[in-house]
């Protein structure tokens, strides 16, 4: 009891020493939820789709029909390599050689809006919605 | 050209170096999130949290211009996109957090806030090139880092203002209240 005191005391006395105030606290408890909210805005309304695109540099390098298997490999002349395959209907980078391998841990997607970023190589694969052909890519989008 | 007028242009000349090499020394250093090149931890952020409560708003806005483009001429455009947005951003929401008054919030507080929205921008920025919101997803990891990164420049930037007696006479009047407790 008394050594919890005295650490909740030792805690105190450090945080008088970088002079914090309350809502300092309020504050990063308030910013680490805000931080959620991307997920909030871009979750729900997802439907199975059976197209993806992959975007390099927001040019579409290839339009991939989900329903045959198959594998591609993206190679740039920087040396950047995604190894793309898609099977079952379903789609995801299963080999690239950039640093953080985010793309490889994403796994499969199949739904509409679902995408894989590797942002190292500027890399996008996105599920669109079927039979659009509007969607060309070129759209100019602004969030 | 009187002499405050000298030692305004000094000072800015001085912190804009300051933040510049700063700036420069890690865009050096391979980028802490591997995800997003060009974002960065934005140390520089400190001499921006010093500026703000030394210098008139319209010269921080100038030092923030020239600390921008100067840290381009070394490292590029991409990386000069990321932190106008980031910083920019940062700086804007660390002057509306400071409207808050120091009974309610600490420097570090302020520091904080703009840590945090120094990666929001960069994000932003990140989304705009990648053509997708779904970057943004990155953010609460980004948060951690920026949080992280804002609270330790806080208690820097409390030390400098504090501490050091030729900072802390630059104190604007106004901002002399974020500093009267021991």
């Amino acid at each position: 009891m008394k050594t919890t005191k005295g650490k909740f005391q030792y805690i105190l006395t450090s945080i008088k020493a970088f002079q914090m105030k309350p809502l300092d606290f309020v504050l990063v408890i308030i910013l680490m939820i805000a931080s959620f909210t991307p997920f909030l805005l871009l979750g729900g309304k997802q439907t199975i789709s059976h197209q993806a695109q992959l975007r390099v540099n927001s040019q579409v390098i290839k339009t991939f029909d989900l329903t045959k298997n198959q594998t591609y490999t993206y190679q740039d002349d920087g040396g950047d390599i995604n190894k793309i395959e898609v099977r079952d209907g379903r789609i995801a980078i299963v080999y690239a050689n950039c640093g953080d391998q985010i793309c490889v841990r994403k796994g499969f997607i199949n739904k509409t809006g679902q995408t894989i970023v590797c942002l190292p190589h500027k890399l996008v694969i996105e599920v669109i919605h079927s039979g659009n052909d509007n969607d060309n890519g070129n759209r100019i989008i602004d969030y | 050209m009187n002499t405050q007028h000298l030692h305004r242009l000094v000072y800015i000349a001085l912190l804009t170096a300051t933040a510049t090499i700063i700036g420069i020394v890690e865009s050096i250093f391979p980028s802490p999130f591997a995800f997003a090149p060009g974002a960065k931890f934005g140390f520089a952020n400190l001499v921006v949290l010093i500026a703000i409560f030394t210098l008139k708003k319209s010269d921080v806005i100038i030092l923030m211009v020239l600390k921008l483009l100067l840290t381009a001429l070394f490292t590029g455009f991409s990386v000069f996109l990321y932190s106008m947005a980031g910083g920019f951003l940062s700086l804007l929401a660390m002057y509306l957090i400071k409207l808050l008054g120091p009974k309610l919030i600490s420097l570090i507080g302020v520091s904080l806030v703009g840590g945090f929205f120094h990666n929001v921008g960069q994000l932003l920025m990140a989304t705009c090139f990648a053509q997708t919101p779904a970057v943004l997803l990155y953010l609460p990891w980004l948060a951690i880092f920026g949080l992280l990164a804002g609270f330790f420049i806080g208690v820097a930037g409390n030390a400098l203002l504090y501490k050091i007696k030729p900072i802390n006479a630059l104190l604007v009047k106004e901002n002399k209240s974020w500093m009267t407790h021991t």
